[in-house]
């Protein structure tokens, strides 16, 4: 079995002009597992993943892929990554079977079972224009066109961005599908954390250029906690415990979430002297929110308008 | 591969087949087209066809339209980043991808602009489309145009894919130009097509390294460095055409100014000044304006007397051998010329063909070559004719005449009545040449013609019958450079003796002219001794001026060198060229090679203290210096706008500038820190989630 | 066995004990007979369209539970009954259940009786009739 990881990323450092947008970034995505990656737009995925697959050159650090220097992947090794853009783009001018045609030509490990299959799953017919297709039938075009070279590593750039449901589905169908062969990797960009939370072995969220979290979405949700402190009077102020994340205070209550809660954390926030402190279960997306969104004390938005108490 | 050439011609045919309809509508037309009103079929055909300005107008632009929009509609559709990424990921190398597209444009382009030339040029050769006989070297211009053409398109393609900022992107297209401009300039066409294959190369290899790497030289091979560093030069040297001929555009037009000596319709001689190829001031042998109204200088060239020169030198003895006939490749006179047409009893045209040295006849109501005159006579057409001999010379008389020369021989060609006959010398072998004489009188135009003997010349006209034979009276073994005049009495002639070519210019400038106006008998009437005018040269625009001074020390040297080469190596077109720089024009040449060097200079130590500005390194400092150096100003417009900038940032060890792109601070050789934990981070390692069986 | 198993991605409960929970109910329904064979983990995972490490750690979860059984190659079986978790545990499950029962019973003002009677018929649905769990 092949131990060393399918993805290595090292120190990734990107510049565009003198914004930083990716910084230090270290990540190594072990083969046979679920990537899901995670933040807000602007954080560095797509750059990561393009600057992964070579189409741009890292200002600093070095990224790798089955061992190969990113920027000098040589075909072989490209032949056994499947990359899905964003955007999902076909040559309109093609049909769905030239589509397929065209992109067996450059593989040598063609499966045209796999390709019908997906057509046939998104309920394409080999003699559609790929240029009349809808946003879903393309995506599942594009799908199948990645998937019949039967690649070892699939990366997909948020390949839910613009599908109904139904499309969604059978795109996470497909990734499943992936996997049933062992030491398939996939590595996926979303903002369905639903989605994620599926298929997801793992969850990478990038945030401020770097790695923030690199857990399993299980670990993820369980380090987050949203404690609710019930007062009798008005809530003091929030301790600047280690690892809060957010407050909002009510009348009789205070409300924090709060990421890797130590015991000694817990007896700061007892220290308040609380009626009750009960911590709550997070979905996914709330946690999520809280953890990369704005840090500190949340007020209301009508409270801000009308200048602040 | 051949999957990718397939899409490639199937994206893309279609504005090939629209830019094949257009170009060949264009240059049928352009080929058809009529000057000054006038049927170009019928009256003053020049049989120019193929090199004609308006059909070069078309295949000059045209395919360099053509080139540009194949190979940006190649791309630029494409070039959308995830669309783009889409392409490039695929298992085949980058290079392969450029291949495809590279293959699949050559063959669009030879579709959209091949095509239609191919069509005009079988549409000139097949008789009764043209009125004209067709040469195949004059395809040479055309087939220049369409493998200069080559040069946008792969132009095209390198903009197209190379990043950077849009005056560098600008570059391969001026570097194209560049060769279009050499192309139109230069004489041979060989080399005109060995320039544009090359920079077309040149451009091909710096497109195909700027798919590895859109922004940075760093990720392209050597090989696609250096092209683009080529590119990066040529395009300098091409913004310099494009600045040249705004500056000429602009009315910031090249002062003229010359003087020469001719001579009036009374045989007196004039001292004519030039600005502009206007007359500005006429004056007498003693510089003193004429009286006599008619020689004002607003009018006195309706008063000179129409004369050529009839040889260059007499005597073979100075080892000057005649120049053989240099025109460039566009011009129409290297492959053939008209003769005045012939309209009585009926209408035929006839051309002379340089190159096989024959005549052809034409019925332009027929378009088709009805006979043709070789050095054995008339001939009907389709059979293989001898052509007249290398050394010949011809002429025409009143139309229907002829005179051909050969050192040893004169012959005289009645187109009308189809006769060829020889006539007997007045005057021993050789033949130093041949030249016409005309003036305008009451009853029409006279038209003698000049055989240059070795001690006489023999006046003809339009007749063949001998006018006068005149001896010479002047050392004509060193003022061989003869011409004659024709007075309107038509018993007087003006005889000008000029110093021969085989002199040294240096020398020759010193020598005076000589005009001697002779009877019929070649008795002397009257003589003049002519100063030699000061050459003016042309006084230089500010653009041309920098454009030659602003060349780099590279280009001068290398020229210089390469005329030397030549020279060594027999070619005598660059041993006269290097001659006449380093004798003639000495001055200037030297003039020049200062300016350049002390430019190369000034942008070398420029470039020096800029680079070490810009935080390069110490190597790349002095390496863009010494390039500069080499370079001149193009190297300086290759470093200010390829040259690599560092970005730097503030080091948070040492606080000053750092590479980022660099592990360690060049001042303080500190790495960067490790990226700050706040503790909410979330990492758990022991990956490789065991994976699922059944 | 039936795979009608929901999963809800967005709740506040991880995916996987989602699963628990239905298979037990499944169980304990007897719409699933002690000894009888589940689904293949990549079956179910690719059936509900999730991640089949989610299914494997919820049926490791219940093998720890006792509620399953591992058997080895051939797949994963409902268990005979048995006790794995300590009176104090059973105690502990069912009282965090009884009390949500009678809140919701108190705050929709259902008197004991009709809330035993409730009990106790439910009891008896899931002894004698499987199915309708």
């Amino acid at each position: 079995m092949n131990t060393a990881p399918v993805i290595e990323i090292d120190r990734l450092t990107k510049f565009y002009g003198t914004r930083e947008i990716v910084r230090d970034l270290c990540l190594n995505v072990p083969a046979g597992s679920i990537y899901g990656f995670l933040g807000r737009n602007g954080m560095g995925k797509t750059t990561t993943i393009r600057i992964l697959l070579g189409m741009e050159e890292p200002t600093r650090g070095r990224t790798r892929v089955f061992g190969e220097d990113s920027s000098r992947l040589s075909p072989e090794t490209r032949a056994r990554i499947g990359y899905l853009p964003e955007g999902h783009h076909v040559y309109g001018w093609m049909t769905v079977r030239e589509c397929g045609k065209f992109q067996a030509s450059f593989f040598p490990k063609w499966n045209q079972d796999v390709f019908e299959a997906v057509i046939t799953h998104f309920r394409l017919t080999p003699k559609m224009k790929a240029g009349h297709l809808s946003r879903g039938q393309r995506a599942g075009l594009c799908l199948a066109l990645t998937l019949a070279p039967e690649p070892e590593l699939l990366v997909l750039d948020d390949p839910a961005l613009g599908l109904d449901p139904v499309a969604r589905r059978s795109l996470l169908q497909s990734m499943l599908y992936v996997t049933r062969q062992p030491h398939r990797t996939i590595l996926f960009s979303s903002h369905l954390l639903s989605d994620e939370e599926r298929v997801a072995d793992r969850i990478v969220v990038l945030d401020g250029g770097g790695v923030r979290a690199d857990c399993t979405v299980e670990t993820f949700r369980q380090r987050l906690r949203h404690y609710v402190l019930k007062f009798r009077d008005t809530p003091p102020a929030p301790p600047p415990v280690p690892g809060l994340l957010e407050s909002f205070r009510t009348d009789r209550e205070l409300l924090m979430t709060l990421v890797n809660v130590t015991p000694e954390v817990e007896a700061q926030l007892a220290a308040l002297q609380p009626e009750s402190m009960e911590p709550m279960d997070m979905t996914l997306e709330d946690a999520f929110v809280s953890y990369v969104g704005e840090r500190g004390e949340k007020t209301f938005f009508t409270h801000q308008r009308n200048g602040h108490q | 591969m051949r999957a990718l050439v397939w899409k490639e011609l199937r994206e893309n045919i279609l504005w090939a087949v629209l830019a094949m309809l257009a170009l060949g509508a264009a240059q049928l037309y352009a080929i058809h087209h009529s000057q000054n009103g006038m049927d170009v079929d019928t009256y003053f055909n020049d049989g120019i066809t193929l090199c004609k300005k308006q059909f070069l107008l078309v295949t000059t632009f045209g395919n360099a339209v053509v080139g540009l929009g194949l190979g940006f509609l190649q791309v630029l559709p494409e070039l959308k980043r995830d669309r783009w990424a889409a392409l490039l990921h695929r298992p085949l190398p980058r290079g392969r991808i450029y291949l495809g597209k590279a293959l699949a444009g050559v063959l669009l382009y030879l579709v959209g602009a091949g095509v239609p030339f191919l069509f005009v040029v079988w549409h000139v050769a097949t008789p009764g489309n043209v009125n004209a006989p067709f040469i195949p070297a004059m395809t040479q211009p055309g087939l220049a145009d369409l493998l200069v053409g080559f040069c946008y398109y792969f132009a095209a393609l390198t903009i197209a894919l190379q990043g950077g900022s849009l005056l560098l992107r600008a570059l391969p297209f001026f570097a194209a130009f560049h060769v279009s401009v050499f192309a139109l300039h230069e004489g041979l066409f060989r080399v005109a097509v060995e320039a544009g294959l090359t920079m077309a190369l040149v451009l091909g290899v710096a497109g195909w390294g700027a798919i590895h790497a859109r922004d940075t030289l760093r990720g392209r091979s050597w090989a696609g460095r250096i092209a683009f560093l080529v590119v990066v030069f040529y395009g300098a040297c091409g913004a310099g055409d494009l600045l040249k001929m705004i500056g000429v555009m602009a009315g910031n037009k090249t002062e003229s100014q010359y003087g020469n000596w001719e001579v009036l319709a009374d045989g007196v001689p004039v001292r004519l000044e030039y600005k502009n190829s206007i007359v500005v001031s006429a004056l007498d042998v003693d510089g003193k304006p004429f009286a006599d109204p008619k020689y004002r200088p607003d009018r006195v060239r309706s008063y000179t007397l129409g004369m050529n020169t009839a040889t260059s030198y007499i005597g073979d003895s100075h080892g000057w051998k005649r120049q053989s006939y240099n025109t460039a490749y566009r011009q129409y006179y290297k492959y053939l010329y008209a003769l005045q047409a012939y309209i009585y009893p009926r209408y035929e045209q006839w051309f002379y063909l340089r190159d096989d040295r024959r005549f052809v006849g034409f019925l332009p109501q027929k378009k088709q070559e009805f006979a043709q005159l070789g050095v054995e006579g008339f001939a009907p057409p389709g059979r293989p004719v001898q052509g007249f001999a290398r050394d010949s010379d011809n002429s025409q008389s009143g139309g229907d005449t002829l005179f051909v020369t050969t050192p040893q021989s004169l012959h005289v060609a009645r187109f009308s009545r189809q006769q060829f006959i020889s006539l007997d010398l007045p005057a021993p072998a050789p033949i130093y040449g041949m030249c016409h004489a005309w003036a305008n009188v009451a009853s029409g135009s006279v038209d003698f013609k000049g055989i240059a003997f070795g001690t006489a010349m023999t006046v003809y006209d339009a007749n063949t019958h001998v006018v006068a034979t005149l001896p010479y009276h002047h050392d004509v073994d060193r003022w061989g450079s003869i011409g004659l005049g024709v007075l309107k009495s038509m018993d007087r002639f003006v005889l000008r003796y000029d110093p021969s070519n085989w002199i040294d210019w240096n020398t020759r400038k010193n020598m005076p002219s000589y005009v001697d106006v002779v009877d019929a008998t070649g008795q002397v009437l009257a003589s003049y001794t002519l100063a030699r005018m000061p050459s003016h040269g042309d006084a230089s625009t500010w653009s041309s001026y920098l454009a030659a001074r602003a060349q780099s020390p590279a280009f001068f040297f290398g020229d210089l060198l390469y005329r030397r080469i030549g020279a060594a190596f027999g070619s005598e077109r660059l041993r006269n060229d290097l001659k006449e720089r380093l004798g003639r024009d000495f001055p200037t040449t030297k003039r020049v090679c200062i300016t350049v060097l002390l430019l190369a200079l000034a942008l070398s130590v420029v470039t020096f203290f800029w680079a070490r500005r810009a935080q390069l390194s110490d190597r790349r400092q002095w390496a863009w210096a010494a390039s500069v150096l080499v370079l001149g100003l193009p190297g300086f417009v290759m470093f200010w706008l390829a040259g690599e900038r560092p970005r730097t940032v503030s080091c948070p060890a040492c606080r000053r500038p750092r590479h980022i792109a660099e592990e360690n601070c060049a001042h303080c050789g500190v790495a960067w820190p490790p990226p700050a934990a706040d503790g909410t981070e979330i990492i758990e390692s022991a990956p490789a989630p065991s994976p699922v069986t059944a | 066995m039936p795979l009608g198993f929901i999963i809800s991605p967005a709740s506040d409960v991880p995916i996987f004990r989602q699963l628990m929970h239905q298979i037990q109910r499944s169980v304990a329904g007897r719409s699933v007979q002690v000894g009888e064979q589940l689904p293949a983990v990549r079956t179910l995972a690719e059936a509900l369209v999730i991640n089949p490490n989610t299914v494997a750690r919820a049926y490791q979860e219940l093998i720890r539970e006792g509620l399953l059984e591992s058997r080895s190659g051939r797949g994963v079986f409902v268990a005979e009954r048995r006790q794995v978790f300590s009176e104090a545990e059973q105690e502990r499950r069912l009282r965090h259940l009884a009390e949500q029962l009678c809140h919701e019973a108190a705050l929709l003002g259902t008197p004991w009786k009709e809330v035993s009677a409730l009990l106790e018929k439910t009891w008896k649905q899931l002894q004698s009739n499987p199915a309708t769990a």
